[in-house]
């Protein structure tokens, strides 16, 4: 494992107070949880009404544009992996919402003329006969025209037959209007990030419970069409939770939030889990050689220390809540803790943790 | 009596003495377990005194959280009272046949235990 994986895609996003990626199953039902996710996170920021109807809305219909009009490479167009994506940012009230997806290249020059039209600051009978247009891409205006701020493209060059379309809007909630710029070339290197560690989810920001719960929910639908055993989407769920938990219950705050980043990655059918989140030096000292004890012992001697300490609370409150949780996180991984501290000042450290489940 | 509803992350609990009615459904997965199981537990351990002639309590949990397991832990230790009297108690802990994770958290919970804990798997 890349021990600073985790802490390199959190530097990436420190700026963003809040950052999700998502290339998972495009489906359906992924929309529904994803525009509850889109509820949840502009809740989190104070956003009024109108500006959560036009983030999920934008949300979904970048999902829709996703699931509708991504094209499917087979075999014989030899094209490496290009998974769909979307992204989602925000910097203090300005948000940016990016899909990524893969274009017949056939279709790129109609594709192109059709949003140069859009991006250029043309009158209203210009878009209107844009809009007008009932083929592919309906859904895509309608976001735009929903937007009404600023939207950029990319089309990246794959191969003969497909090229990988990038689409940003961005959209600003607060009274000052295009003071943050978020590049679509950043998006693209997350992209890139994202791909070559294998990652299908990532967050990064304030950790709470009902954000938990979505993002939590995300991973159980694209579990939901894989044909592992119960016991093991039970497992990964389990350890998802307990992770998660680990980062809103004890966080060091960073700006009123509980801080982190969460990644999951899917690799050989293995997932792979990476957290990552602040702590007080005495703390991760103590973290520290818990885990090291923790990954001493064999399954067996974990089960034992597991058992100890529910019994322990015959008499009293000796092992927290957050110990008995990390045992249960040793055990059920496949390998040992994996796990980083890396001093970021005097008086913390930031503390990464990765399994495989 | 206890009657709470079942939320995303929290259980459905019916705690009635009269209808001898006890039960934990659900999903367990709230952030502060202690919060939420704590009146739960004052309720148990007013319910010790004056138990019914027989007790079951009925679980059946399809998600929880570590810190869940150390509160129902602490909640079926309560129970152990009853034992001292000539009133009878046990645990149900009820699981799909061929959840794994489930049967084995009951299993470690019922090794901890002095109270009759039943293995249900459906």
């Amino acid at each position: 494992m890349n021990d600073t994986l985790t802490y390199d895609f959190y530097k990436k996003l420190e700026k963003d107070q809040l950052a999700f990626v998502y290339s998972g199953q495009f489906s359906e039902d992924i929309i529904k949880t994803a525009v509850n996710f889109g509820e949840k996170k502009v809740e989190g920021s104070g956003g009024s009404t109108r500006i959560k109807q036009k983030i999920t809305s934008l949300i979904a219909e970048s999902f829709k544009n996703i699931i509708l009009h991504a094209d499917k490479p087979n075999i014989l167009h030899n094209t490496n992996n290009k998974p769909s994506m979307f992204m989602a940012r925000r910097r203090g009230e300005s948000y940016s919402m990016t899909s990524a997806n893969l274009v017949d290249s056939r279709k790129t020059d109609a594709l192109k003329s059709k949003l140069d039209k859009l991006s250029s600051p043309s009158p209203a009978g210009d878009l209107a006969s844009v809009l007008s247009a009932k083929k592919s891409g309906l859904g895509l205006l309608e976001m735009v025209k929903r937007a009404g701020e600023k939207v950029r493209f990319d089309l990246e060059f794959v191969n003969y037959y497909f090229s990988l379309f990038y689409l940003q809007v961005q959209l600003d909630a607060g009274r000052k209007k295009g003071r943050t710029d978020f590049s679509i070339s950043s998006d693209q290197e997350l992209y890139r990030m994202m791909l070559k560690h294998n990652l299908m989810i990532l967050y990064k920001g304030n950790f709470t419970q009902p954000m938990i719960l979505s993002l939590v929910e995300m991973v159980e639908n694209n579990l939901k069409k894989k044909p592992e055993a119960l016991w093991k989407k039970k497992k990964i769920f389990y350890l998802l939770i307990e992770l998660l938990q680990n980062i809103s219950k004890h966080a060091m705050i960073v700006d009123k939030s509980r801080e982190g980043i969460f990644m999951v990655g899917v690799k050989d059918n293995k997932y792979l889990i990476y957290t990552g989140n602040f702590v007080e030096k005495a703390k991760g000292d103590h973290l520290k050689s818990q885990i090291d004890y923790f990954n001493s012992l064999d399954k067996k001697g974990l089960a034992d220390l597991y058992k100890a300490s529910l019994q322990s609370e015959r008499k009293e409150e000796k092992m927290s809540g957050a110990e008995l949780g990390l045992i249960d996180v040793a055990r059920y991984s496949n390998d040992k803790l994996q796990c980083e501290f890396k001093p970021v000042d005097r008086f913390s450290s930031f503390f990464s943790l990765h399994i495989s489940a | 009596m206890i009657k709470i509803s079942k939320t995303e992350d929290t259980p459905q609990v019916i705690f009635d003495k009269q209808n001898n009615v006890f039960e934990i459904r659900g999903r367990s997965l709230p952030e502060d377990a202690a919060k939420f199981y704590a009146p739960l537990l004052e309720w148990i351990k007013n319910y010790v005194r004056e138990p019914n002639p027989e007790t079951t309590l009925y679980i059946d949990l399809e998600y929880f959280n570590s810190s869940s397991i150390k509160q129902l832990v602490l909640l079926l230790l309560l129970l152990e009272d009853i034992l001292k009297t000539e009133n009878k108690v046990k645990a149900i802990w009820s699981y799909p046949k061929n959840d794994e994770l489930i049967e084995a958290k009951g299993e470690e919970i019922k090794s901890i235990l002095a109270i009759p804990f039943e293995m249900r798997p459906i």
